[in-house]
């Protein structure tokens, strides 16, 4: 990469003209590649097509109902998942010795593939929204958890002496230095576990489901409308990219402040 | 960090016996617990764990369990080992670079969100149903953690490290030996585990979706057929290998962070 016609701009341009090129670069070749026809129709189109058919879908309001239910079970996924995990979190803050029983439990419960219990979920509820919910929640809530306990943790003891010093009760305590505090960590936990509750509603809705935008990709594509299944896919990376990029930047604002 | 320390008697065998009498007996308050949802819901619905252990054995002596598991933890490690060379490569070379870094850093993090197994059809349209697509499916979903957290390790090196090391001009074998590896290895043993699980969950999904054999299919066939039986086998048999390749990779970070005082990344929220 030569950057030496541009070293007279300060380093963050710099980046960000990097990221534009990039950015550019990646739609080119999604377009160029679709263009020069190495591939049918029916395996690949190019992005302006995507984008296209993406409109079409969205001005005909035919995507509508899919969108509501997508995004209704993702935040209630996540919304149930974060007052859980906070609830759960606290405790095990308050009872380090659970903690350290649970500690090696919860890193491995992180790490499981909570969606094989899907078709169990599916049998026992049946073909509804409630599992969809359920693997969201549940893909969702252990990162929570792990965060609201290490945060609060981690919470330095000098402000907790100042707090003290100030003659706070516990309760008080808790709500303006402790809490406040662990803000930060939290926050981590908690962009981590939105995206896993979305990552978890679009992948049931994907494999076994009769409503919303990832039951929608595996429709197209079972019915060979290709072009439709790309704009889906692309409605989908767009909107867990623009709330990802969201949520980091809130995470390093808050960052930056403690 | 106040669990810092009992870590480390953890791993000297120093832990308060009660806490690791305790860690011992949940696994067995988790088997408890199914016993009584299994009652709770009714037994045909779910299927209690006396009744699933007997039926996994029975499974296993029938030929159906070993055959589908072989195939897909086949899967599984070959893309693991893949993505490993291939995110472990490319995290180290734009790890060191730091415009780069700097400029690639962001697609990675938001790709990071994307819920892949929506792009499955691309590669089952590109190279049709087989154990090429599933490993190329799962090496591509997995290489992300693997890329993301060891280019942030090498980032995250303090640059006089290297600084003292240039001043005493080691090679560059010396350099990655010496000061790069006993930086980023807790950090690597962390993105060798996720990046196995991102692994392991992209062959199941890619499994239930479309495939011809492996462990996801007999799930996705029991799911058809209300075999609730089958389901409970399978989940076990996924469950117990996830948790204990968890628990051997999770150890060895234990080990590590305690016997050479390494730490690992948080923000991946591990």
């Amino acid at each position: 990469m030569s950057l030496t016609g541009l070293s007279s701009l300060p380093y963050s341009k710099q980046i960000r003209l990097g990221r534009a090129t990039l950015l550019v670069a990646i739609l080119a070749t999604l377009e160029l590649v679709g263009r020069a026809e190495w591939f049918d129709q029916l395996t690949y189109v190019p992005l302006s097509t995507m984008v296209e058919t993406a409109y079409g879908l969205l001005v005909s309001g035919e995507l509508t109902d899919d969108i509501i239910t997508t995004i209704g079970l993702v935040f209630v996924s996540f919304v149930s998942a974060t007052l859980v995990a906070l609830v759960i979190g606290w405790f095990l803050w308050r009872h380090d010795k659970v903690k350290q029983v649970l500690d090696p439990y919860l890193i491995v419960l992180y790490a499981m593939p909570i969606f094989v219990f899907y078709p169990m979920f599916i049998i026992v509820f049946g073909l509804n929204v409630f599992p969809i919910v359920l693997i969201a929640f549940a893909m969702s809530v252990t990162i929570i958890i792990i965060s609201t306990a290490n945060g609060l943790a981690k919470v330095p003891d000098v402000l907790i002496d100042v707090g003290r010093s100030m003659g706070l009760s516990r309760r008080e305590q808790f709500r303006h230095v402790i809490f406040p505090a662990a803000v930060p960590y939290i926050f981590t936990g908690l962009k981590l576990g939105f995206v896993y509750a979305f990552i978890g509603v679009i992948a049931s809705e994907f494999i076994l489901s009769n409503s919303g935008l990832g039951y929608q990709i595996s429709w197209y594509y079972q019915q060979f409308q290709t072009a439709d299944m790309y704009a889906v896919l692309l409605i989908v990376i767009t909107l867990a990219v623009v709330v990802n990029l969201g949520l980091i930047r809130i995470e390093d604002r808050l960052h930056r402040r403690t | 960090m106040s669990t810092k320390t009992t870590r480390t008697q953890d791993i000297l065998d120093r832990t308060p016996s009660s806490i690791a009498l305790y860690r011992l007996l949940v696994p067995f308050v988790i088997v408890g617990l199914w016993e009584l949802l299994s009652r709770w819901i009714g037994p045909r619905v779910l299927p209690g764990p006396v009744h699933t252990f007997s039926a996994l054995y029975e499974g296993i002596q029938s030929g159906w369990v070993i055959p589908n598991t072989n195939v897909t933890m086949q899967a599984v490690v070959i893309s693991f080992l893949i993505a490993t060379v291939i995110g472990g490569v490319t995290g180290l070379i734009l790890g060191f670079n730091k415009p780069a870094y700097d400029i690639v850093e962001p697609f990675f993090l938001s790709f990071y969100s994307v819920p892949k197994i929506t792009m499955y059809p691309i590669f089952l349209f590109i190279f049709g149903v087989g154990l090429n697509t599933k490993v190329g499916f799962a090496t591509f979903s997995s290489f992300f953690p693997m890329l993301i957290i060891t280019m942030g390790a090498v980032r995250s090196i303090d640059d006089v490290y290297i600084n003292v090391g240039k001043s005493l001009q080691v090679s560059r074998y010396q350099m990655f030996r010496h000061i790069v590896l006993p930086y980023i290895l807790v950090q690597l043993v962390v993105a060798l585990r996720l990046t196995f699980n991102s692994a392991f969950l992209a062959v199941i999904l890619v499994e239930l979706f479309a495939a011809r054999s492996g462990l996801g299919l007999v799930l996705q066939h029991a799911m058809g057929t209300f075999n609730s039986e089958e389901i409970l086998i399978v989940v076990t048999v996924l469950a117990v290998i996830a948790f204990v390749i968890n628990i051997i990779f999770y150890g060895a970070q234990q080990l590590l962070e305690e016997r050479w005082n390494m730490t690992s990344d948080e923000q991946m929220g591990i």
